[in-house]
């Protein structure tokens, strides 16, 4: 546990550091959501939470997400650009558990470049941990919605149920469910070969847009184009694909999507994309576009021995000099260095690293303070 | 290296047949004690799991791929990728019970099923209350003793139904073996993954 949280220490200060250089403002999440209001915003299953019942017979939720805080901030407080790092607690494998999430959220910029700004600082966060062998998959969410518009009598559950099948790429299952719903076979045949459109970029974008029914998707293809060529223009698009197979399956995205993915790691280590239609749906934020990064499964991967070290030093002091020693502790404290300082009855003890030291000058001339 | 899990039984029998044909040399699934097989080339390794866990494996990421009836996928509703389905060990999902019963024409009606999720989304999407009893097997006593009014299970020959008095009262879904993938492992191993399914695309004759 002391190494996890070592580890955990090591990653938070870095992605801070990055985050900073974006100009973020880093927020708090509280520990419990209104569960009502949280309903209306997240549209997931309600039962999978952990509740808690306050005095007033409110039901809280316990932790379940950040971004629904996030739109409060920028709501509130004015911030539009927010990273916060907490444990969100889930119901996965028959329990709630925590786990350990950073993120950030964009609030008010609809445009291209917030867009490429999400995908490419998630894609430095990875990188500030010198995670360097992964992949970006970007989609946009109202491709697969303008073609299931196409269709006119599907009702929502109906809907839902097609996207689900898009996301999981089984298109047997869709299929046979627009067929039995009586979708025109042509958006059928379209809605089949979405399922499976994912890989390079320039493959995939021309095969997407021989598809396309309407402007609606060549719109979220364009949209795509767009975001990738700012991606490019950067030099940050050589790990990105396009699966255009990401659909909108919660109701939450309404425009680009993007899933980062680490050779090795068991499932996506980070996920986001834009939501505009909800967080004006339920705030006055009128655009939002961010990502969460799953930070356990990234620390896997993680290896904190590349770090330059922290030089380390105790110092055990007897009352005589116990002032004169706290002073070079606080100066070596400043330049970096990790000091125990305790008391001693017997004689100064003196640990720099691994060597033992004789006096505070000596020690004051190997510090450099 | 690819991780596929299989399970255990009749599609094992059949997957085993097919990845022969493909080339690929492994040890006799059913003449092994083992539960993890690799191929003589080293870059597969099969693990032969419970058909009620295929999807598990493969959804923590512990397999990047499987092979795993649609039962199993319809009831467990995993969080996987469902590629294709595959030309064998094939069945029907069906709702069945005593001969003439109209299960159609009942207010309200009680199922014994191992099949607990899709019998409840059947009746639901067919607007008739049920209460679903379940039950892990031998689920044709059920109605024999007025346990419930019908079963809903899967029924591949009709052999053990009929030699229970019990007829099929309607199909629910066809079933076969669906080729699965863990949704990261497609992304990150997408050339190793795709020359697997490849093989197996072409040897079971299925054309994309």
């Amino acid at each position: 546990m002391g190494a996890d949280n070592s580890k955990f220490s090591s990653v938070r200060r870095k992605l801070e550091g990055l985050y900073d250089r974006y100009a973020l403002n880093e927020v708090t999440i509280p520990l419990f959501a209104d569960a009502q209001l949280f309903t209306v915003y997240s549209k997931t299953e309600p039962s999978s939470m952990l509740k808690l019942i306050d005095r007033t017979g409110k039901v809280l939720l316990v932790r379940p997400d950040a971004t629904f805080h996030l739109l409060e901030e920028g709501s509130t407080n004015g911030f539009d650009r927010v990273s916060y790092f907490t444990e969100i607690v889930r119901f996965e494998n028959q329990a709630h558990m925590q786990f350990p999430q950073s993120g950030v959220e964009i609030f008010n910029d609809p445009t291209p470049v917030c867009d490429s700004e999400i995908v490419k600082l998630a894609q430095e966060s990875l990188f500030e941990l010198g995670i360097k062998s992964f992949r970006t998959d970007i989609g946009h969410a109202g491709f697969i919605n303008a073609l299931l518009a196409e269709q006119k009598g599907l009702d929502d559950g109906q809907k839902q149920e097609m996207h689900k099948h898009v996301s999981n790429k089984n298109a047997i299952g869709l299929a046979e469910q627009m067929r039995k719903a009586g979708v025109s076979e042509h958006i059928v045949e379209a809605a089949i070969a979405s399922c499976m459109l994912f890989g390079n970029y320039n493959d995939v974008i021309g095969r997407a847009r021989d598809l396309c029914l309407n402007d609606e998707m060549v719109g979220a293809l364009d949209s795509i184009s767009q975001i990738y060529n700012l991606l490019e223009e950067q030099g940050a698009a050589g790990n990105v694909f396009l699966d255009l197979g990401f659909t909108n399956t919660l109701g939450y995205y309404s425009a680009m999507i993007f899933k980062i993915y680490i050779a090795g790691a068991k499932t996506e280590v980070i996920s986001g994309g834009r939501y505009d239609d909800l967080a004006s749906s339920i705030s006055p934020v009128s655009s939002a576009c961010g990502f969460g990064h799953h930070l356990g499964e990234a620390m896997s991967f993680y290896n904190a021995d590349n770090d330059p070290p922290i030089k380390t030093v105790e110092i055990a002091s007897p009352p005589t000099i116990a002032g004169q020693a706290a002073i070079v502790a606080n100066a070596l404290r400043e330049k970096g260095f990790s000091v125990r300082l305790e008391g001693a009855s017997g004689e100064l003890s003196i640990k720099y690293g691994d060597e033992n030291l004789e006096s505070l000058d000596e020690l004051k001339g190997r510090a450099g303070v | 290296m690819i991780r596929l899990a299989i399970a255990k039984g009749r599609i094992s029998s059949e997957a085993e047949t097919l990845l022969a044909q493909a080339g690929l040399e492994f040890p006799s699934f059913d003449d092994t004690r083992k539960l993890i097989i690799s191929d003589k080339s080293g870059l597969y390794e099969v693990l032969l799991v419970k058909p009620a866990d295929t999807a598990v494996y493969v959804e923590t990421g512990v397999a990047d791929c499987g092979i795993v009836g649609r039962d199993v996928i319809e009831e467990t509703d995993p969080d996987v990728f469902r590629l294709f389905s595959m030309p064998f060990a094939q069945c029907k999902m069906c709702v069945a019970g005593k001969e003439g019963f109209e299960y159609k024409a009942a207010k309200k009606i009680v199922a014994a099923s191992k099949y607990v999720r899709c019998a409840e989304r059947h009746f639901k999407q067919k607007q008739i209350p049920c209460n679903v009893i379940m039950l892990n097997g031998s689920v044709e006593i059920a109605p024999l003793l007025d346990m419930s009014d019908v079963i809903v299970d899967i029924v591949q020959t009709g052999k053990t139904l009929k030699e229970n008095g019990l007829v099929v009262l309607e199909e629910v879904f066809d079933i076969a073996p669906v080729f699965i993938t863990n949704k990261a492992a497609l992304k990150t191993k997408q050339k190793e993954l795709y020359e697997l399914i490849d093989i197996l695309e072409k040897q079971a004759g299925i054309s994309q």
